[in-house]
Parts: C-alpha cells; structure tokens; sequence
C-alpha cells in the first residue's frame, strides 16, 4: 500500500473516530502537504455529513393508534419461572426443613441430651407442653416443621413468579 | 426522553402502564419505523411489523434488566424481529427482496450523472447506494448515523462484537465514497 493509501484509509477512520491521537496527528500534518487527500477528506467530510442528516421515516399514526388498541390496560398473570439457581435453592431449602421435620421426629424418641434440647426448642415454638412420650408433642412436633417447610418453599417460590402481561 | 427514562419510568412500563407506554411509542415510533423501513425491502409489509416489534416490547418490557439502554433494547427487538422476517420471507417467492432504489444505474457515468450536481441529488444517490448494501453493513452504517449510537451498542443491537461493527462501518464507507465518485456525484 503507498503512502497516500494508508491515510485515505485514516480520513475514513477520522471519521469513525477511531484513529490514536498519534494517527490524528499524522493525518493532520499529512493534509497539510497532499493536496490529493486534502481533497479526499472534504468529499469524506461531505459525505459524513449527508449520511448524518438522512431523515428519519415518518411513521404513520395509524401504526401507534392500532398498537395501542391491542395493548389491555393492566392484565398481569404469573406464570413459572424456568429453572434457575434461585428456583433451586427455594428446592433445596424445602428438602431441607422435611429432613430437619424426620430428624427431629427421630431424636424426640430417643431419650438423651439431643432429645431433650428439640424439646425444649420445638414446645418453645409451638406451645406445647407436653412430654416426650406423648404421641400428641411429636404430632405438632412434625405439624410445626411441615407448616414451616411448606411455608417457607411457598414464598421462595411466590418471590420468583414473574409477571407478564397478556396482550 | 432519554432524561425521562429514568427507574420510575420503567418502573411505569414494566407495571403495565399504558400511557407509559403510549408516550414511549410516540417517542421512538419514527426511529423503529426508519430501522424497519431500512430493514425491510418489502413496504408493504412495514406497517405490520412496526406493530408486531411494539407489541413485543410491550409483552418482554419485563424481562428489560436495565443493564443497556431502553433505546438499545428496543433497537435489537426491532433488528431481530426483522431478520426474522427477512429469513422466513427468503423462502417465500412471493415476497419481493429487490431494493426499490437500486433501479438507479449508478454506475453510469452518463449526462444524468454529471447533471446530479444539487445537494439532495447526490444525497438521494447517496441513501440508494445505502439501501441496496448487504443488510448488516447497512445496518451497522445506519444504527451508527442515527443518534450518535456507540460503537458497543451496536454491537449489542446486532449480536456481534464492537471490532466487527469498526470492520463493517469502515468496508461500508469505503464501498459508498467509492461508488460515489465513480458515478461522478461526489
């Protein structure tokens, strides 16, 4: 490529703003002893600017008025979400207080120090006063935790509901 | 309206608001009818599609995560949705593809060319040689000449990277000052 070549490829670049401002000062010291680009650089420049006043296209009102038309006021359902990490946590978290529900049912049998510490933490929660050995307790025991899991799956899962709008 | 896009405008959209919507139409109706216009060689299936693209911003305005522009957003519906077209249309042979305005004879270096000597010749000479250049360098030439568009949002409009729009834009303005001066207008 000769040397002229180079900077009628930089006049197209200036244009773009796109050249270092080391190319610019080439450029620039360049124009001032070829006449040929100079005069490259101002149809360059003419063109630039015809491209730069093209007018938009005028878009008729009917296009508006008939989309407006379609468009409801405010219709909002849910639908599910995909899959996602979130989703799979909201999962994960109500697995989570199901195992928590069996183990507690588990250890609330088996006297010792574990046993005793559910108890106190579970009849805390729930109200109840009853002992161990009362088949009632271990029933709210497990009401409790279910009502918990189940509560708790719901609002992860309600919080990922997105809305769209039905048209 | 740049300045009114703020989150409590969004906010409007994205809550189904419908005179949010309205005044967002209004403001972009002529730039997403002139991305289509210049999409699309087939005019008479404008109108329809501008409808179709505003209907889908309207129904997707939700899935908007504010990490582009609006304007940006709205521009890649626009763009994608006429390619999309464009594609199924391809297939259709009922379905006219020829560029209007490439029925000049632009090359000819005739008594016509030497009379386009006015300002709006040579600007209409101009657009034609524009609208008859294969769809993504047009495109990338016209998001670029529309509002100042960056070179990044471009790139995001048409799904390519920033190194391939300054790779487009300078093959199209090359192609046109070429063109140009051999049909003895410039």
């Amino acid at each position: 490529m000769n040397e002229c070549g180079e900077y009628r490829q930089m006049i197209v670049r200036f244009f773009s703003r796109d050249l270092t401002m080391g190319e610019e000062k080439r450029l620039k010291e360049h124009l001032e002893i070829c006449e040929r680009c100079k005069k490259e650089f101002e149809l360059q420049k003419q063109m630039e600017s015809m491209l730069r006043e093209r007018p938009l296209s005028e878009a008729p009102a009917a296009v508006i008025e008939r989309v407006l038309a379609i468009i409801p006021e405010r219709k909002a359902v849910y639908v599910r979400p995909h899959l996602n990490w979130r989703v799979a946590v909201s999962i994960a978290y109500g697995i989570a207080a199901w195992v928590i529900a069996v183990l507690s049912f588990h250890l609330t049998r088996q006297p010792g120090a574990i046993g005793a510490l559910i108890e106190r933490v579970s009849t805390t929660m729930v109200h109840f006063s009853l002992t161990l050995e009362s088949p009632s307790h271990i029933i709210g025991i497990v009401i409790y935790s279910l009502a918990v899991s189940l509560s708790s799956l719901f609002i992860f899962w309600r919080s990922q509901l997105r809305r769209v709008y039905a048209v | 309206m740049n300045k009114d896009i703020d989150k409590d405008f969004i906010g409007r959209l994205k809550s189904g608001d419908k005179r949010a919507f309205e005044k967002l139409f209004i403001e972009y109706k002529n730039m997403l009818y002139t991305i289509v216009n210049r999409m699309v060689y087939n005019k008479n299936k404008i109108d329809d599609l501008v409808s179709d693209i505003f209907v889908k911003i309207y129904k997707n305005i939700y899935q908007f995560d504010g990490r582009s522009k609006l304007s940006t957003w709205m521009y890649r519906i626009a763009y994608n949705h006429c390619l999309d077209h464009i594609r199924k249309a391809k297939s259709d042979p009922l379905e006219s593809y020829e560029p209007l305005d490439s029925m000049f004879n632009l090359s000819s270096n005739g008594p016509d060319a030497e009379k386009m000597v006015l300002k709006e010749e040579r600007a209409r000479v101009l657009y034609a040689l524009v609208d008859s250049m294969p769809e993504r360098y047009r495109m990338a030439l016209n998001f670029y000449y529309f509002e100042g568009i960056s070179y990044n949002d471009i790139g995001e409009i048409m799904g390519i990277p920033m190194g391939t729009v300054k790779t487009y834009l300078f093959r199209a303005k090359v192609y046109l000052r070429e063109k140009m001066k051999k049909s003895g207008v410039l």
